[in-house]
């Protein structure tokens, strides 16, 4: 880790976000599980437009709705109805195996639990999108092992999961969802199974390849001070927007959430 | 460094290194019987072509009697003279018995000498004598080399031997060998001069069987048909490799049965493939939506289970035919040491690949719907994680496996124990029914096997309070896994609980009917050799001996003849039996349907025939009917008067008719069995013993039974067949004894923090042993109760569907092998638990605690 505090600090001043179009559209989003009796509307109506290269934060109380959000962001799953776009590319509707290759080709997911093969090196599991793609490993053998790097890890290339800690384990899978050179990076509580300083390594990687590489991140979590390393917070309750703050200070958003959380009564 | 996403399947084995052994060896198993059966029956078959090659390879045509009746005395004249024959020599059977030095008949199969008597000029079979020279004259004898040499008996010896007219020592002039140096085992043959062994055998005119050799070779076939023609119906002519086929035929019923109940095992170890892989696909949800999220397709994944199985299933199988290899020569030695003709083994292609074929097709159709299972795992599961086991009964899985279950319940009893006479295509219903019936089984297991385990975890909590507790936590936490972990049990346990009760129904229900018709007090039978056997030779000195003693009522002579009834179905013979209707009514009482007994023995004296159940049934005979009689000695249309009404000790068909009609048609004028009935008012004990003394002395070759020792003997055949059965069904337990230990194992790894708990608050080791123990017994009791009484559901629907073939069968139930089963099962509870208990009591508490 090179960066500075401070260096981090002028460059979030200093960057304009890609105007030329926004990176994610959502419209009128919604989502509804079961039916009669026991029918939960996970999301009742969202709005939301990402620019290229924000690095947004999703927060929320449990049960706002704020990880069916991510999921629907990242093909995991499909909309009851509503519009969904990467880069004015819609897949709300697409059939599953649509859907997979849309992920596979545009999306680079992280997991709160890593979900890192234990069966495979470090490198194998950097590796694994590009044989899921159907790929010759050896073709993104060299981005694999930059990347590994960019990390940190580059010395730890043939370890086992099972011999890199919770940190280390989850910079592998920051790796991993770089590999394919996703339009978006999508998070879902990258830093909830780890101890806070495992955690802000992981977050300064976070906006390290948000600001250098220039991906988009979403990144949901409900630990205001990682939210805080976004450059905008949005807020998700009972399955709607429910206002944005602007990162950076972890003071603010602890602010906002608890005004929210009040208002709700 | 990992190559493909394909080679992600294997690599992912490692990790889980005892569940794919575990599942593997189920394949091994299950191969391994196949391929050992097959290679088994193969072998048999093989050695059947070689002996029948060496005794008759140099003829090209055989002409016996039909029922194995006696041909007259021109027909060796007759067939000299005909065309295209170059040389026909005949021979005289006979049975005789050797004795030991104390002048007792040797039991059992090694005292058996089959001799032939013929003209050396004119010899009906291939031989070469290799040391000494041919008989000539009087009581010569030639013996086969390796029989010889068995039973050390050396040129120049006199052995001492039983035959039908008495005691006699026989010369040993030559030792000889059938062409090709194939072993026959134990079966001793012997070649003594014509006239010697028709006197002996008391058998003064007429041939057993003849043997022909063409002038031309290549024209065999057309002798063949040319002979049966002038011939005409009474005979059979057959190709030596004709008469093969027949024998081959025969025992085409015991190999289906045979190939069934090996293919068990592997179906209880495709079974264990599905349980294994469900359990490995359940556990591995989160990895697999991560995949998903990566862009694995559906079919991707489905892609993967599939080849890890197949990776299995192929090392399985390549291991499986290695076992069966082993297993097939271990039996052919075990066969040869009792004697049974058995050559070397004999591996062709087609074993191999059907035993390859079927291990990989088991290994294909127990993963499928595990495939399917993970190929339906949504992305979202990489971050939600895994779904607990539904608690739900699944009713309408329940009703589609009752669905499967019933047809093969209610048809089963008559597609495998009923005649076969739709030949081998019932067979093939038959085991497609059975397997249906088993698919039903596991489907339907839940509802069954989930309420036994709630109700045999109560007095287990009463038993064990803590350890019993937790496991049936464990055990009702996932009922699904519990009921098939159990149901793999229950498939294997519950043919065995079949197997036994149909044995003991059969053996009752003849016990019964013995005791309810029999009203003789002696059968005089040759040792070893019951009337359903075809019997053997006993002389008529015989019969007007034991006529003359003291206290002698009824004495009235059997004769029987196997063969192929006219017009019945099935390849198995049935039985002719000649009686004399004048007094056969005095020591049988088998009632008869569509006359009186009387009236129907007065028919048969007429020349009429009474028929039992099964061959009405397989040749559609009714009472009036005529069933058209063809022997060496003559033909003649015999009506039939009278069906008997119960079960026969004969369990083909069969059929009864004068010793008159047996003589004029078949030419059989020996008698095979003696039924004796002491005098009213006379000691039968005395009677019983003047018998034995006189069989002793002077035809030890023959044996005095009393109505106990039938039933004894008609238990120990019976026994026989059902205990090997139950032998090779034993594998299948064995396979589903591998699932239970994988499902504990799987226990072990979910609860480890709970074991971890447990631990952290003072439980000893020995505690969280007792309770995989527990866990144990709940699956394995579970599994047998529910085997033991839907094996005994089916017996019963099978024995009552079968009424209308063997009437008066009754349900008999088998006690013994019911407490067996259920021992046993209690037994393999305790040993399955044995490696998980240890792996769970190892967990140290600080890491287990910590477990994710």
């Amino acid at each position: 880790m090179s960066t500075t505090a401070v260096q981090i600090e002028q460059r979030h001043a200093a960057s304009r976000f890609d105007r030329s179009g926004p990176a994610i559209e959502v419209h009128a989003l919604t989502k509804t599980y079961g039916a009669g009796a026991t029918k939960v509307d996970a999301l009742r109506g969202v709005d939301l437009t990402i620019a290229r290269g924000e690095f947004v934060a999703i927060m929320g109380p449990s049960g706002s709705g704020k990880s069916t959000l991510l999921h629907i962001l990242g093909a995991l799953e499909s909309s009851t109805s509503g519009t969904v776009a990467v880069r004015g590319e819609r897949y709300d509707g697409l059939d599953d195996k649509r859907l997979t290759r849309f992920r596979r080709d545009h999306i680079g997911f992280v997991f709160q639990f890593f979900n890192l093969l234990g069966s495979l090196t470090a490198l194998e599991n950097v590796l694994l999108p590009a044989l899921i793609a159907r790929d010759r490993p050896a073709a993104h053998m060299e981005r694999a092992q930059a990347l590994l790097a960019t990390v940190g890890l580059a010395d730890r290339a043939d370890h086992l999961p099972s011999e890199l800690s919770g940190g280390e384990q989850q910079r592998v899978s920051i790796a991993r969802a770089l590999l394919l050179e996703p339009e978006i990076v999508l998070a879902d509580e990258p830093t909830g199974n780890l101890d806070s300083r495992a955690g802000q390594g992981v977050l300064r990687l976070l906006r390290e390849v948000n600001e250098s590489e220039g991906h988009t991140v979403v990144m949901v979590t409900h630990d205001p001070a990682a939210a805080a390393a976004a450059d905008r917070v949005v807020f998700l309750r009972d399955g709607q927007l429910a206002g944005e703050v602007p990162g950076g200070s972890t003071a603010d958003v602890v602010r906002f959430f608890t005004t929210l959380d009040r208002g709700s009564g | 460094m990992l190559r493909s996403f394909d080679a992600l399947a294997l690599r992912q084995m490692r990790t889980r290194r005892l569940r794919v052994l575990l599942t593997g060896f189920g394949i091994v198993l299950g191969v391994g019987m196949v391929f050992g059966v097959l290679l088994l029956v193969g072998t048999i078959r093989h050695t059947f072509d070689q002996l029948i090659d060496a005794a008759w390879g140099k003829s090209d045509v055989i002409v016996m009697g039909q029922g194995n009746g006696n041909m007259p005395e021109n027909t060796v004249a007759r067939l000299r003279t005909m065309p295209g024959v170059r040389d026909a020599g005949g021979m005289v059977g006979a049975l005789f018995a050797r004795l030991d030095p104390n002048g007792n008949a040797i039991k059992g199969q090694k005292g058996h000498m089959l001799v032939a008597g013929f003209d050396t000029r004119h010899p009906p079979f291939d031989y070469r004598v290799q040391s000494g020279r041919l008989m000539q004259h009087g009581p010569e004898v030639i013996v086969e080399k390796a029989w010889a040499r068995r039973h050390g008996i050396h040129l120049g010896d006199r052995v001492g031997v039983a035959t039908p007219t008495g005691r006699v020592r026989l010369h040993v002039v030559g030792i000889f060998g059938f062409g090709g140096n194939v072993s026959f085992g134990d079966q001793g043959f012997a070649g003594v001069p014509l006239d010697e062994a028709r006197r002996l055998s008391d058998q003064p005119s007429g041939w057993w069987q003849i043997s022909v050799s063409a002038s031309d070779r290549s024209q065999a076939e057309a002798l063949r048909t040319r002979i049966a023609a002038t011939l005409g119906p009474g005979f059979e002519v057959k190709t030596p490799k004709g008469f093969g086929a027949d024998l081959q035929q025969q025992l085409q019923g015991l190999n289906v049965v045979l190939y069934f109940f090996s293919g068990i095992a592997l179906f209880v170890g495709g079974f264990l493939i599905l349980n294994s892989f469900n359990m490995t696909v359940l556990q591995r949800m989160r990895e697999i939506g991560m995949l998903r999220t990566l862009g694995a397709t559906r079919r991707m994944v489905v892609r993967t289970v599939l080849l890890e199985a197949l990776a299995i299933g192929a090392v399985g199988t390549a291991l499986g035919l290695g076992l069966g290899l082993g297993l097939s020569l271990g039996l052919i030695s075990l066969m040869k040491g009792l004697g049974l003709p058995i050559g070397g083994l004999h591996v062709t292609l087609m074993p191999v690949v059907a035993a390859a074929v079927v291990g990989l097709i088991a290994t294909t159709l127990g993963a499928l719907w595990p495939a399917r299972r993970a190929g339906r795992i949504s992305p979202v599961r990489a971050a939600l994680g895994g779904v607990h086991a539904s608690r739900k009964l699944p009713v309408r899985r329940a009703l589609i496996g009752l669905a499967l279950f019933l047809p093969g319940l209610i048809f089963g009893g008559s597609l495998w124990f009923g005649n076969q006479s739709s030949g081998p295509l019932s067979g093939v219903i038959a085991i497609v029914g059975t397997m249906l019936m088993f698919v039903g089984m596991s489907l339907a297991a839940g509802v069954i096997i989930g309420p036994l385990v709630r109700g045999l975890a109560v007095p287990l909590r009463r038993l064990f309070p803590t350890g019993g507790r937790l496991a049936s936590d464990a055990a009702q936490s996932n009922p699904r896994r519990t009921a098939s972990t159990a149901v793999m049990l229950t498939i294997g346990l519950s043919v065995i609980v079949v197997n036994s009760a149909m044995s003991a129904s059969f053996l009752g229900s003849i016990s019964d009917q013995i005791d309810r018709v029999y009203a003789r007090d002696f059968t005089v039978q040759y040792v070893g050799l019951p009337i359903e056997q075809g019997g053997g030779p006993i002389g008529p000195e015989v019969r007007r001996e034991i006529a003359a003693m003291p206290g002698a009522g009824v004495v009235t002579p059997v004769r029987a003849v196997l063969y192929k009834l006219p017009k019945a179905g099935g390849a198995q013979p049935g039985l002719a039996m000649g009686v004399d209707p004048a007094a056969f009514g005095q020591v049988d009482k088998t009632p008869v349907a569509g006359a009186s007994r009387s009236a129907a023995l007065a028919g048969v004296a007429r020349g009429g025939v009474i028929i039992n159940r099964g061959y009405a049934d397989s040749a559609g005979l009714h009472v009036g009917d005529k069933v058209p009689l063809r022997g060496p000695a003559g033909s003649r249309a015999a009506p039939v008067v009278g069906i008997l009404k119960t079960t026969t000790t004969f369990s083909g068909e069969m059929m009864q008719m004068s010793l008159a009609t047996m003589r004029e048609v078949y030419g059989v004028h020996t008698d095979n069995e003696l039924l004796v009935k002491a005098q009213p008012g006379a000691s039968t004990a005395v009677l019983g013993r003047r018998i034995d003394a006189y069989v002793n002395r002077a035809h030890p070759n023959l044996e005095s039974l009393s109505t106990a020792d039938v039933k004894n003997q008609i238990k120990r055949q019976i026994s026989q067949q059902f205990n090997f059965f139950n032998a090779i069904l034993a594998i299948a337990v064995i396979v589903s004894l591998l699932g239970v230990i994988n499902t504990l194992a799987m226990s072990v790894v979910e609860r480890t923090r709970e074991i971890g708990v447990l631990r952290a608050l003072g439980a000893s080791r020995w505690l969280v042993r007792a309770s995989m123990l527990d866990e144990s017994l709940l699956i394995t009791v579970a599994g047998a109760i529910a085997g033991v009484a839907i094996g005994l559901l089916i017996a019963f629907v099978w024995v009552a569907g079968l009424d209308s073939l063997m009437p008066g069968i009754a349900f008999h139930f088998p006690v013994g092998s019911t407490v067996a089963v259920v021992f046993a099962a209690i037994a393999l509870g305790v040993l399955a638990a044995v490696l998980p208990a240890r792996r769970a009591a190892r967990l140290k508490p600080v890491e287990a605690l910590s477990y994710e």
